[in-house]
């Protein structure tokens, strides 16, 4: 367990030097100017939105927006992706549109979807599910895809029926890939989000930004900073621990290359 | 009465820039009942030939046929063992095996070899011999008329080849025909009821006789001496 309390002190000593750098600029006034809020303006500003309940009030707005979003696009997006990694001769047909799509940021949408959808929760909706469907889909397209030869020829000798080769190959064999790209596809939602509430919304942490900024309240845009990226990483690793649970075979040959630990599968090439 | 597995006239070319001709006019018959062991050198096509047997690949010409039909896909009743393990990592030993069969029968599989203890273990805990036996469990959980085995032995210690060697001839003595590939001629010498030896790639039949001897093998008997000699000089075509 010592290994463990290694990592963790690695990762806070960024984090712990920038605030302590932070207290000391405050201190000596070089943040005069108003650009900068100093650490005690912020904490002011995040007890003060807390009270309000404003601060729960848009952090359960995002995240349930999230999470509805998200599992729509995860449900659209691995059954595609398992028949696009399946039925070889459907990829020269779809892959390249969907190549292009990918492109097109989920921010570039958003006029359109407000158009389609209203200034309501659809619009953010829409967002949500696009920006994580491609990652997810096309994670589980190479999942789908990488799962070896060799097993699949066992699969036949066995004479697996589709449904069978689905639950006991195809899916075990790219889990790894899926919630990898799930988790992918939950970062880019998420972060999706907050630009969809930035641009029309009412509630959100996204639109607790944006209108701090009207206001000219650094603090509140720290504190709204802030929260985006805890909730975020919070997110993810949530996400992790469900991928360690979910597959025990894979502890074992994780870290040896193939692992799970937050190694992003690439998105296939075009060909 | 038919063969069970004909192999009639085939050719097997594998296209690619240069194209790979790995049999030429190959004729193999087995009957019910045999225990076949077709010996072969490194890269002679044996593979290929359980592959072709198995309806894995299909011939350039000729014919493969299986109980009177032609082979035109996998089928249970042909269970094939690879020449590697080939179990599914994220299965656990029972999983993997009755992934082939049913759970009453895998069990009683496992039992049989001896790998009870290991039935909730995954595959990359399990040492190469154990992994090749839950291979072999999978391959009978079907139930199979025959049994294709590519060098089910090769690569392993004397004990755990030993325990694989009467676990095969156990089930062959049973009524499960068998197949064998190897290189290794004591492997055939000890459980062949017939040796086929092929000629280096692309393969042909150089030799093929019955080893009419009792189990277990005596390897300082005359009669299997004679044999071992008449097959070595037949394996002079390898070189
Ligand atoms: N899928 C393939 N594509 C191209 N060539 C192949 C393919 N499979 C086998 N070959 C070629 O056919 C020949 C016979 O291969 P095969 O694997 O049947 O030999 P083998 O007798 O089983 O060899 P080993 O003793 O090493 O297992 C080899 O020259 C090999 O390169
Ligand atoms: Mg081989």
């Amino acid at each position: 367990m010592k290994r463990r309390w290694v990592s963790i002190i690695q990762a806070l000593t960024i984090p712990v030097a920038v605030l302590l750098l932070w207290l000391v600029a405050a201190q000596r006034d070089w943040l005069a100017g108003g650009l900068l809020p100093s650490p005690s303006e912020v904490w002011a500003a995040l007890t003060h939105l807390a009270r309000r309940g404003l601060l729960v009030r848009h952090l359960q707005t995002s995240v349930l927006r999230v999470l509805f979003g998200f599992s729509w696009a995860a449900a659209m997006a691995v059954p595609a992706g398992v028949v696009l990694g399946w039925v070889r001769p459907l990829r020269p047909w779809l892959l390249p549109s969907l190549h292009f799509l990918r492109q097109i940021p989920p921010v570039a949408w958003i006029p359109m979807f407000l158009l389609w959808f209203g200034i309501g929760e659809a619009s953010k909706h829409a967002v949500i599910v696009y920006a994580a469907f491609f990652p997810i889909f096309l994670n589980t397209v190479v999942g789908v895809e990488q799962i070896p030869r060799s097993l699949w020829e066992v699969s036949r000798v066995l004479e697996f029926s589709p449904g069978k080769t689905l639950i006991k190959l195809v899916l075990p064999g790219s889990a790894v890939a899926i919630l990898s790209g799930l988790r992918l596809g939950l970062g880019m939602s998420w972060r999706a989000l907050v630009a969809a509430e930035m641009l029309a919304a009412t509630s959100g942490l996204g639109y607790l930004v944006m209108s701090a900024r009207s206001l000219v309240r650094t603090d509140e845009m720290v504190v709204g900073m802030i929260l985006i990226g805890v909730v975020g990483l919070m997110m993810e690793q949530l996400l992790a621990l469900v991928e360690r649970a979910l597959l025990p075979w894979n502890r074992a040959t994780a870290g040896r290359g193939g692992g799970s630990d937050g190694s992003i599968v690439g998105y296939p090439k075009r060909s | 009465m038919d063969p069970l597995l004909d192999i009639r006239n085939v050719h097997k070319v594998f296209p690619g820039r240069t194209p790979v001709t790995a049999i030429e006019h190959l004729n193999i018959s087995v009957e019910k009942g045999d225990f076949a062991v077709i010996l072969g050198p490194s890269g002679c096509g044996k593979t290929t030939i359980l592959r072709l047997a198995a309806g894995l690949d299909f011939p350039t010409g000729g014919q493969v046929v299986f109980n009177g039909r032609p082979v035109q896909a996998p089928g249970r009743q042909r269970a094939l063992m690879f020449q590697e393990p080939r179990l599914f990592p994220w299965l656990t030993v029972e999983q993997n095996v009755a992934a082939a069969g049913p759970k009453e029968l895998a069990r009683r599989s496992l039992g049989s070899m001896g790998l009870t203890e290991f039935a909730a273990s995954y595959p990359h805990e399990l040492s190469g011999g154990m992994a090749r036996r839950v291979a072999l469990a999978r391959a009978l959980v079907g139930q199979p008329d025959i049994l294709l085995l590519d060098e089910p032995l090769s690569n392993l210690d004397l004990p755990v080849r030993r325990g694989l060697q009467s676990e095969l001839l156990r089930m062959w003595q049973q009524g499960l025909s068998c197949v064998l590939v190897t290189h290794e001629l004591e492997e055939a010498l000890v459980l062949a009821s017939r040796i086929l030896i092929l000629s280096p790639r692309p393969a042909r039949v150089l030799w093929d006789g019955q080893i009419p001897l009792p189990y277990p093998r005596d390897r300082r008997s005359d009669r299997y001496l004679a044999i071992k000699q008449e097959i070595q000089q037949a394996m002079e075509g390898w070189s």
